[in-house]
């Protein structure tokens, strides 16, 4: 997956909110808080080269289970696939 | 020529006259010697040239172009009829020309039309200086600035004050002021549009507090998580957000601001106990006297 460059990434005492810049603000209002895991989800998303990568990528940095890291973080990309804030760098790819 | 002193900005004003501009823009008459830090030249009547720079932004009462260097260029129209009224062109990093529709030469009289051309917010932003909408209001020469949306309740509650602590307070500003941080401490300065309430003054505090106001049948003062604070602020800074470093100096501000500025939100109703509430709040934290 690949990141919508124009969100800016700031952390404010523990907590993480990305905040719209250039075209991106023309149909996006607002910022968006992140969870823990969703901030670093966010961080390595790039790094993932699909799905299951990205999985272990957070059992290797959280203590939870494999089923719950799988469902929360293809919640968490289908929400984030929803308001184009990442896009797939190959579609035909299995994610 | 006309010169002004906004915020940190020097500027020479050519082709108007002070008949032509608003009141509250002549509160920032200036007589600064030397170069100004921006000129202006405003057109009145003549053809802008083609405009070949392309599209960063637009909204329904502007359209910014990205010229090279960093320059910008902007089409800006009547927020109600979409009417094109002015051209804005940076032709250098201090040169600015201004091209004006005739058939709006008469709304140069309206605080956010007139200031609206000038681009302002772009140039104090470049010298570290944030528009904030907020009630501007002094207390024993501070600055207490009461934040939110539209609506909320700002005037309605600085107002208030002026009724419990008439000797010790008054409005400097209705619905903004520019915010400026000098030898770390942070500072209010007049803002030369004003909103519905009328109440504008070229003047500069110290800032004591900045209060994010809610409304509320019980009276509450809430400290909340920086992050929140931070949203909240952000929220009603102006920022340019087709501009990436305008938007991170904006964080950069704010962030800096809230470590060295009592920042609370106060959920509140409109009565004289409000106040007195909010004032023992402020006290007992420090942020006044």
């Amino acid at each position: 997956m690949k990141k919508n460059k124009e969100f800016i990434v700031r952390n404010i005492a523990d907590e993480t909110v990305l905040v719209p810049v250039g075209e991106t603000t023309q149909d996006f209002n607002g910022m968006i808080t992140l969870s823990e895991v969703g901030a670093f989800i966010w961080e390595h998303i790039e790094e993932a080269p699909d799905f299951q990568s990205l999985v272990r990528l957070i059992l290797n940095e959280y203590d939870v289970d494999e089923q719950t890291a799988a469902t929360d973080a293809a919640a968490f990309l289908n929400q984030l696939l929803y308001m184009q804030m990442i896009v797939p760098n190959n579609p035909e790819k299995q994610w | 020529m006309l010169k002004l002193t906004i915020g940190k900005l020097n500027i020479q004003l050519n082709g108007v006259d002070a008949e032509q501009i608003p009141d509250n823009t002549l509160l920032f008459r200036s007589d600064f010697q030397g170069e100004a830090d921006l000129t202006y030249t405003i057109r009145i009547g003549e053809n802008p040239p083609v405009i070949s720079s392309p599209v960063i932004y637009r909204a329904k009462d502007i359209m910014v172009f990205g010229k090279p260097d960093g320059l910008e260029a902007r089409l800006l129209y009547m927020p109600d009829s979409r009417d094109c009224y002015a051209y804005y062109e940076e032709i250098s990093e201090k040169e600015i020309n201004i091209y004006v529709n005739g058939a709006y030469l008469n709304h140069l009289k309206i605080d956010t039309i007139f200031i609206s051309l000038l681009a302002l917010e772009r140039h104090e932003e470049r010298r570290g200086a944030f528009i904030l909408h907020c009630a501007y209001m002094s207390f024993d020469g501070k600055a207490i600035l009461f934040s939110g949306p539209s609506g909320i309740g700002k005037s309605t509650h600085s107002g208030l004050w002026c009724n419990e602590y008439p000797d010790r307070t008054c409005v400097l500003n209705g619905d903004k002021c520019l915010l400026t941080m000098d030898d770390g401490r942070l500072f209010a300065n007049g803002w030369p549009v004003c909103g519905s309430s009328g109440i504008c003054q070229n003047e500069r505090r110290e800032v004591a507090a900045i209060i994010l106001l809610q409304q509320s049948m019980i009276n509450q003062f809430i400290e909340e998580k920086p992050m929140r604070n931070f949203k909240q602020l952000l929220a009603q800074i102006t920022v340019n957000y087709w501009n990436n470093q305008y938007t991170d100096d904006a964080m950069n501000f704010i962030e800096s601001l809230l470590q060295r500025t009592g920042c609370a939100t106060y959920a509140c109703n409109i009565s004289s106990e409000a106040v007195v509430t909010l004032y023992n709040k402020l006290k007992e934290k420090r942020w006044i006297c």
